[in-house]
This record gives structure tokens, C-alpha cells and sequence, in this order.
């Protein structure tokens, strides 16, 4: 039995877990290819205009993979943590994928909601879910498989994802450049090549390097308690963390925050970064991304962006 | 005669200067790109031949036609607006805080200290709030853009019109226009809408300093001027030159690169029968847009393609 994965949103988060907890259960997983202006324009024309543009993206990534697999993995992702909710087109994703795209295979959607259930009984879940089927069946090794053993796994892979999310998305290998930039935002925009508009590269041909970091657990609590009112979407916590984190870290000269046009939770974090970081200490700059297919508005802001720290080290 | 050439190609105007070697402008040029830049620049390139037969020592390019200015005439520096023309109002200005800069459609804001840029803005993706927003309601009206700051100095009580997108704007100001309202309170409260729309996009907490320089084609008209200073409450200057700063910046930026071998391609270029045109690659689902210019049948320059398949070609 074949498995896909739509490489796109919770994938730049999960997408390794998820791969190898399925693999251990003994089911052949495939990924969609990397997003391209194809399944983009795929995924927009089956989506309803006011979605976001990662949303319209996963669209296209499912059309990629729907004729090729037995079920797609589109698990209800609720919670991720006990104090915060995901956007509510995560809670939806699957109802959305259903109601857009026709000729569906099965999708797995099992709830991931960690306040009402631990991770492993996610997986438990998973696994009875795909047991269902009568040609996954016929393979025995995925029975000898514990669910203890799929949830250490879930941990030890925890632990190192920070750290492995720059290297596999090749984000780091151009460390030996002289000016170093931040960048936050989402993972699914900010680590799509194509969805964040070759940002990145065009910043590596201008001899900058890139560094995409997520703050630790305990940072992002102090982060929160700074703030009028502690923020109740995950990823919006990590946003504003990671931004207070680059302006504190000396090795980073100038920070881009990515945002995506068309997300309500976004619209909001960059304000509430404007108004309660002290961005005014370091360049910092917004750029908001959307289906625009001409990157020249871009280029000219990243270019002046970089000018402006290279001219302020040339001239001070 | 030798210097420095800078050429602007924006959306809605080309900009071309000539620099002496320490900086004074020998000539320039302010045209309508007209949609047909490679045509306006040939035209722009050619006069200046004509009047001057100058040596030119470097080349610098900026706008958003700045990739193909480039390709074109071949420039040694290829630079953004916002560098350009701080460039030229520090060269002008040297204690200069704060530069507003409006232009056909984009619109900027650069705050600097000591010489040195430390922060901007630009508008978003749409245009309200440009040039081409007052344009278009001018040519509404049955004006031309230029009356517009004269006729708008003339205003009693400016209407209030929103200039948050020029849909409603239009909407709005037909409305006034059957309410009775009189040309010069609507136009004056044109120029108000696209200040406040300009301050809320662009300047949202940002401390606006003076000596304040207003830049860009829109700085011709004093309505907008005044409308700004009403909003600000502060004192703004309009520089001598200030449609042509972003070409006289690029001149700067070329001038101080001191450019040992220039890579002007020369003037005869211009006598050439230049088409561009372009296509979407089919190499991978990418389908990047490939920019190409042609001299007869002979491929000059390629751009626009991720991979450098097309590019790396010519």
C-alpha cells in the first residue's frame, strides 16, 4: 500500500515524523515533488480566492499525488500544544481537500489534539485506521511494531527537529557569506522554495547568508509573558519569538519577517511585532507574499534591504 | 567631454542624466516611457549623443525597468530605488532626515541618519496612492495631471474622498461631483486622499524628521506638496532636480565605484533595430518568463529564467 504526503504546510514541520512512523508500519510513503508554478496554478484553480496562498498550494500538492496512492495522510491537526490552537484551515484541511478536489483516494484524517489525547494514541489511531485496509493486511511486520516504538521515535525526533529543519531545506549551506540576515515566518511559506518567491536564493546571490531558526520551548514562554496577552495560535508564538530571539543575537545583522498575505493570524503578528519589539534597534523589514507572479517588487526591497546594512558597515 | 551616466527607467517615466566627473549635471532627460522603454531610452541615448558626444566613464541603472537598462546599454551598477535616491538627496541635502519619494507606481519613504539609510517602507502591491492613482482620477475629470497641483491650491474646503483603492475613490468622487461640489475642493481632496493613504501605508509609526525632501514625478505637484504639510505639520523641500534623483543617484553609485573599464556597450547601439519578446520556458514545471532582446536577428541579451538555461547563453 501507498501512502502520500502533500508536501505542504505541517509537512515543513512534521513531514519527516510522519514519513518515518509510517514507514515503520511498514506502508510505502511518497511525497509530493517540491512546490513548482504548475502545482501552484493547479492547486488556485480548485480553491475558493480568499484561502491563503500555502493552503492553494497543498491543493495542488494533493493533486499531485491523489492518482498515484492508495490514501493520503491529511491528519485534523487541532493542537499542537494544550495553551494554543492552529488556524482553524488546519482544523478544516481535510473537510477543504474533500469539498475542492474530486475523485479523492481515502484520506487519513485522524484528530491530533494533544489537550485531549497524548501523541501516541494519534499514532494508535493511525495505525487502526490503516489496519482497516485489507492490503495492508497482508504485512505482517507492521503488527510487530509496537505504538511505544513509533512514540520514542516521535520523541528522539522532536529533539533534533530545530536543528535538522535549516539542513533539509537547505537553508544553511551558505554560512560563509559576510552579512547574515534572519528571516521569520511560517515554515510552509518562508521554506517553500518556490511559495517564498526565491527570497532566499536571490539573498545568497547577493552574498548574504540565511538563517531560519525556531526558539526553544521555555524562550517562546518568556517571549508570551512579555506581552499584553499571551498569543493562542501556535505558530503566531513562534513567529514573535523568533523575531525577539534574532534581535537579541548579535550574529544576525537584519531580520525579514515573511508574511502571507491572505493569513488572518499574520496580519496580526506583524503588527503586534511592530508594536511591541524593539525592531527600530536592528534593520528590520515585512514582506508580504501573495499569488503575485512577477518577484521585480521583491528584488527591489530585498536589494535595498541589504544595501542599506552593507552601506551603514561602509560608512559608520 | 567625460562623466557619468545615469539612467532611471520606471514604470511611467524614463530618467536620463549625464554627470561630470565630479558630480554636476552636464544633462538629462525626463520622458514618458510610453509602455516602449527599449524605444525611449534608444531616443533618450541618442539625443544626448547628438547635443554632447560625451565619453562616458561608467553607467548606473536604476528603476524597475533597471534589469533591462541594463541588458541594453550594459551598466556597471545596477542599484534599487530606495539606495539611488538617497544617494542623490544626501549628495544635495547632506544633513537630510527623511526622503518622500512618489513616483508613477510605486510610492517610498527612506529614513536616514548621519548619511546613512536606516530604515524604509514602499507601498504595498497595489498602486493607489502613486502616480498612476492621479493620473487616472485627472484623466476622470478631464484634466491633465500637470493642472492638477495648480488647480488644487486653489481649493476653499477640500471634499473628503477615500483614496484607499482607486475604485472607490472614483466611486466617491463621482458622488461629489453630483453633490455640486466644485472642481478645485474635489481635486484638492484628491490630493489629501493620497497623503493619508501614503502616511497610513508607509509611515505607521515612523519618525518623520526634518529637513524632509519630497522626490519623485509626483513632487511636481504642490497640491500634494501643501497636502503633506497640512498632514505633517512640518516643512517640506522640494530639491531642484527632483524627478530626475533616482538617475542622478545611479550616476553616484557609478561614480563612487570608480569603474576602471566601463562596460558601456557605446552609442551606436541605438541606431540598432531593437524587439524584445518573451516566453515561458517549458524545461521544468517552473515555467519561468524568459525577457529576450533581439538586434535583427541576433539574440543580445536573455533574463529572467531561475536556472540560467536562457540567460547564460548570450
Amino acid at each position: 500500500m501507498r501512502i502520500g504526503i502533500p508536501q505542504g504546510l505541517l509537512y515543513f514541520k512534521n513531514g519527516r515524523l510522519w514519513k518515518r512512523n509510517l514507514n515503520a508500519l511498514g506502508i510505502e510513503v511518497v511525497t509530493s515533488p517540491e512546490t513548482t508554478e504548475g502545482i501552484l496554478s493547479d492547486g488556485i484553480r480548485h480553491s475558493v480566492c480568499d484561502l491563503c496562498l500555502p493552503v492553494k498550494a497543498f491543493f495542488g500538492h494533493v493533486l499531485a499525488l491523489k492518482d498515484n496512492v492508495d490514501c493520503l495522510f491529511i491528519p485534523r491537526v487541532i493542537r499542537v500544544e494544550p495553551d494554543a490552537f492552529l488556524c482553524p484551515k488546519f482544523i478544516g484541511l481535510p473537510d477543504m481537500v474533500r469539498a475542492a478536489i474530486r475523485n479523492l483516494p481515502r484520506i487519513i484524517d485522524t484528530e491530533f489534539n494533544i489537550k485531549e489525547k497524548p501523541e501516541a494514541v494519534f499514532w494508535q489511531e493511525v495505525r487502526r485506521e490503516l489496519k482497516g485496509d485489507r492490503k495492508m493486511l497482508l504485512r505482517g511486520e507492521a503488527e510487530a511494531i509496537s505504538t511505544n516504538e513509533i512514540l520514542r521515535c516521535a520523541q528522539n525526533d522532536r529533539k533534533r527537529r530545530n536543528d535538522k529543519i535549516e539542513k533539509d531545506h537547505r537553508l544553511q549551506k551558505f554560512s560563509e557569506h559576510k552579512l547574515t540576515v534572519g528571516i521569520a515566518g511560517r515554515p510552509y511559506l518562508v521554506l517553500d522554495n518556490y511559495l517564498n518567491k526565491g527570497v532566499v536564493r536571490y539573498m545568497n546571490r547577493l552574498g548574504v547568508s540565511v538563517v531560519y531558526q525556531t526558539p526553544e520551548k521555555n524562550y517562546i514562554i518568556e517571549t508570551m509573558s512579555m506581552l499584553p496577552k499571551w498569543i493562542y495560535w501556535s505558530m503566531g508564538k513562534e513567529v514573535v519569538s523568533s523575531v525577539r530571539r534574532m534581535l537579541e543575537d548579535e550574529s544576525i545583522d537584519g531580520i525579514i519577517l515573511i508574511a502571507n498575505a491572505g493569513c488572518g493570524p499574520d496580519s496580526f503578528m506583524t503588527e503586534l511585532i511592530d508594536g511591541t519589539l524593539p525592531v527600530h534597534k536592528k534593520p528590520y523589514m515585512s514582506l508580504s507574499i501573495d499569488e503575485h507572479l512577477s518577484d521585480a517588487g521583491l528584488q527591489t526591497r530585498i536589494e535595498a534591504f541589504v544595501d542599506m546594512i552593507e552601506r551603514k558597515f561602509k560608512y559608520n | 567631454m567625460q562623466g557619468y551616466l545615469g539612467i532611471d527607467v520606471g514604470s511611467v517615466t524614463t530618467k536620463v542624466v549625464f554627470l561630470s566627473k565630479k558630480g554636476a549635471i552636464l544633462w538629462s532627460t525626463y520622458r514618458k516611457t510610453m509602455g516602449q522603454p527599449i524605444w525611449v531610452l534608444q531616443s533618450a541615448l541618442s539625443d544626448l549623443y547628438h547635443e554632447l558626444t560625451p565619453t562616458v566613464l561608467g553607467v548606473g541603472a536604476t528603476g524597475s525597468g533597471r534589469g533591462l537598462a541594463s541588458h541594453l546599454i550594459g551598466a556597471d551598477v545596477v542599484k534599487n530605488e530606495i539606495t539611488s535616491h538617497a544617494v542623490a538627496a544626501i549628495r544635495y541635502y547632506p544633513d537630510v532626515q527623511t526622503i518622500v519619494e512618489i513616483g508613477g507606481q510605486d510610492s517610498k519613504l527612506i529614513l536616514i541618519r548621519d548619511g546613512v539609510v536606516i530604515d524604509f517602507s514602499m507601498n504595498t502591491v497595489c498602486a493607489a496612492g502613486t502616480g498612476s492613482f492621479l493620473e487616472h482620477q485627472a484623466s476622470r475629470l478631464g484634466l491633465r495631471v500637470e493642472e492638477l497641483g495648480t488647480i488644487a491650491l486653489n481649493a476653499t474646503s477640500p471634499v473628503r474622498i477615500a483614496g484607499r483603492c482607486t475604485v472607490f475613490a472614483e466611486s466617491d468622487m463621482i458622488h461629489k461631483q453630483q453633490m455640486g461640489h466644485n472642481l478645485e475642493d474635489i481635486v484638492a481632496g484628491l490630493c489629501d486622499a493620497l497623503v493619508r493613504n501614503y502616511l497610513n501605508n508607509l509611515s505607521r509609526g515612523k519618525d518623520l524628521r526634518e529637513p524632509i525632501l519630497f522626490q519623485g514625478g509626483v513632487a511636481a505637484n504642490h497640491g500634494i506638496k501643501t497636502s503633506l504639510e497640512k498632514e505633517l505639520k512640518k516643512e517640506i523641500l522640494v530639491p531642484k532636480y527632483f524627478s530626475i534623483m533616482g538617475a542622478i543617484g545611479a550616476a553616484l553609485l557609478a561614480l563612487e565605484c570608480e569603474v576602471k573599464a566601463t562596460k558601456f556597450k557605446g552609442f551606436r547601439i541605438f541606431s540598432h533595430h531593437l524587439i524584445s519578446s518573451s516566453f515561458y520556458c517549458d524545461g521544468c514545471p517552473n515555467t519561468c518568463g524568459v525577457m529576450e532582446v533581439r538586434d535583427g536577428n541576433e539574440v543580445i541579451a536573455r533574463w529572467g529564467d531561475n536556472c540560467g538555461k536562457w540567460s547564460s547563453t548570450t
